[in-house]
């Protein structure tokens, strides 16, 4: 058997009340309906999906920057999802979330060396150790050590970047998850890979994400559609849905004519999610069973995961 | 031989040439555009790449006058359509060339649309401003409009607000009013850059159908190079306010030949869905090194030169020319090939 995950989501799920309408039910928005994976150590997942798929509200689940409405997180064994505030600080400290703007989440008053030095001094680390580690952290990052007396906006976005994977790393964690990090700049991401952390990578540029995970989970308003290895997910993809979202790539490299499956019509409300498999409006295998049933994410075999009628023989 | 002369023989609709956009700011001069050159072929789909500052929307917002003056200064240069220089052209004379001959797509399709006018009004606005129609007439132009771009209901939706319109719903609004004229000329600024892939290829595939339908030539500015690899003919890489190079869609992607043309492909990952292949015999993404110019004060020698793995003391000192290197593959740079 395979040894403990590091994280282990149980059918997370995130309802967001919406204002309720004059003697009507309330509504809400279903952002995450049901997911479940799991990340092993020293293991990068990424998430992709489009806008409104509910890849960042995963990840702020994860870090419990916003409370589940059901389901679990295990982290290293424990279930963390209800934990008090007190009694979770010291699994806060081993994870660590990057934001999606990099200069956004950098205190523009604060100058470089103390933005880095932060989580540091909030978790007691003495004044005269945190000066050296920041240093170390500097010199990781490729910025030099002159650049700490620096404010935020006197660097390059992709300088800032660094500057919040410093500051992640500052701690020592045992996972980051990266919330739409600007693309491209993945490249500093990939030298930390060596320090032993696990990544969830939650982005919508393929191309990035295919760069850089192990393992992918493609989402699709609010669910699982598939997810397992990289290079089979990428290169053989089973679910229509993913099948469409990697076709509709760009590339470069055009191999004649282009086998472009377009999509009709746009992403349903997650208000409202069609019944049956949420994707069956838009799929161009659905059948009579897709209206009615949801299909359930199943193993077919390796870990590779997929919730689709077609391949549930 | 000189590249930019040889265009005579060629049906272009808009040549620009040598056109220099300065901005003054409070420390000097900002040359946002640096003498550019090039042609948009009848019927052709040009695109231009770079990074953010490197000029290219400036050049196609000078195009239709659209940058106001000051800051901007146009400080040398032409942009000739059907021959004649529209830099000339006065306020009344651009008018009639906006939205009817020449038309243009934003990023952003919410902050471009009106939010308090229908989406109807505002497709059949430059149709009612230059062919004067009436309002029945305009209503059911909007209406075929937004039939041919694919919108549902487009009856019903006529009437609704962009806040009602999807992302994806707005950016086929902007299409149909921009080409509610039957423009000679479409210029799209980064048109799919704020959409989701899925979105994004159903806006190119409708781009390039309407094309063909109404045989525009379309700019189309960019930094997603898939996207113009898989809509252009022709394309020109920007960097620092110049053109650096110009070659063939197929040709820049297999033979790029500018060192900042081959840095720009091989620090941006490619997706690759040949099955078999595997993530661990895939090259690492090579960074370009450095920064982007600031563009202030007079450059010296080639722009690139600092960030370039391949400059010698002769780029630092000297700038160099546009070379055609056959093909009509042009590039600036002394150190690719021999010319």
């Amino acid at each position: 058997m395979a040894s403990e995950p590091l994280l282990d989501t149980r059918d997370l799920k995130k309802y967001f009340p919406l204002k309720r309408e004059l003697r009507r039910e309330r509504k809400h928005v279903r952002a995450v309906d049901g997911v479940s994976f799991t990340l092993g150590h020293r293991e990068t997942l990424g998430i992709v999906g489009e806008s409104g798929c509910g890849k960042s509200t995963t990840a702020k689940l994860i870090m419990r920057l916003i409370e589940p409405t059901a389901g679990q997180v295990w982290f290293d064994g424990v279930d963390v999802t209800t934990m008090s505030k007190r009694r979770f600080r010291p699994y806060r400290k081993r994870m660590q979330i990057l934001f999606q703007d990099p200069y956004a989440s950098l205190n523009p008053r604060m100058k470089a060396g103390a933005i880095v030095g932060e989580p540091l001094r909030n978790f007691g680390v003495p004044a005269s150790e945190s000066a050296a580690r920041v240093e170390q952290l500097f010199d990781r990052i490729g910025l030099h050590r002159d650049a700490m007396r620096k404010y935020p906006h006197e660097f390059s976005g992709g300088q800032q970047q660094r500057l919040g994977i410093a500051r992640a790393l500052a701690l020592e964690p045992d996972l980051i998850v990266c919330d739409e990090p600007v693309s491209a700049l993945d490249v500093s991401i990939q030298a930390q890979k060596d320090l032993g952390i696990s990544y969830i990578f939650v982005a919508h540029d393929l191309a990035v994400v295919q760069h850089i995970s192990d393992r992918v989970a493609v989402m699709y308003l609010g669910r699982l559609v598939e997810t397992g290895d990289g290079d089979r997910l990428f290169g053989q993809p089973l679910h229509p849905y993913t099948r469409a979202l990697l076709s509709a790539v760009p590339k470069t490299t055009s191999t004649g004519e282009s086998r472009r499956i377009v999509l009709k019509g746009d992403v349903p409300s997650p208000v409202s999610p069609p019944s049956g498999c949420h994707f069956h409006p838009r799929c161009p295998d659905a059948t009579e069973r897709c209206r009615q049933q949801a299909p359930e994410l199943r193993d077919v075999g390796e870990s590779y995961r997929v919730s689709c009628w077609l391949h549930s023989a | 031989m000189d590249a930019l002369t040889n265009s005579a023989a060629r049906d272009a609709i808009v040549e620009i040439n040598d056109l220099k956009v300065w901005f003054a700011s409070r420390d000097g001069i900002v040359r946002a555009v640096d003498g550019i050159s090039f042609d948009l072929l009848r019927g052709e789909t040009l695109g231009i790449v770079g990074e953010s500052g490197c000029g290219k929307s400036v050049t196609a917002m000078t195009m239709l006058q659209l940058i106001p003056s000051p800051p901007s200064v146009i400080a040398g240069g032409a942009i000739r359509y059907k021959g004649a220089d529209l830099l000339t052209f006065d306020e009344e004379r651009m008018r009639a060339i906006r939205g009817n001959e020449i038309s243009m797509i934003f990023q952003d399709p919410m902050t471009s649309l009106n939010p308090v006018l229908t989406v109807g009004e505002q497709i059949a606005e430059p149709a009612v401003l230059h062919r004067r129609l009436d309002k029945r007439a305009a209503r059911e132009l909007a209406v075929e409009m937004l039939q041919k771009v694919g919108i549902p209901e487009p009856r019903r939706r006529a009437d609704e607000y962009p806040h009602q319109f999807s992302g994806g719903m707005r950016q086929r609004a902007m299409i149909a009013a921009a080409l509610a004229c039957h423009p000679k000329v479409l210029i799209a600024d980064e048109p799919t850059t704020a959409l989701d892939v899925t979105i994004q290829a159903q806006i190119l595939e409708l781009m390039l159908n309407l094309k063909r339908e109404y045989g525009t030539s379309i700019i189309m500015i960019t930094h997603d190079l898939g996207v113009v690899a898989e809509t252009c003919a022709r394309v020109v890489v920007m960097y620092a306010g110049r053109k650096v190079e110009e070659a063939a869609a197929a040709e820049l992607f297999s033979t790029p030949l500018h060192p900042y043309t081959q840095g720009l492909l091989s620090a941006t990952p490619r997706l690759e869905t040949a099955p078999g292949t595997r993530r661990a015999d895939r090259p690492r993404l090579q960074e370009i090194p450095g920064m982007v110019p600031t563009l202030k004060g007079e450059p010296i020698g080639c722009s690139f030169a600092p960030r370039c793995p391949k400059a010698t003391a002769i780029c630092r000192e000297y700038a160099p020319r546009l070379e055609d290197r056959g093909n009509g593959h042009i590039v600036s740079c002394f150190n690719c090939g021999s010319a």
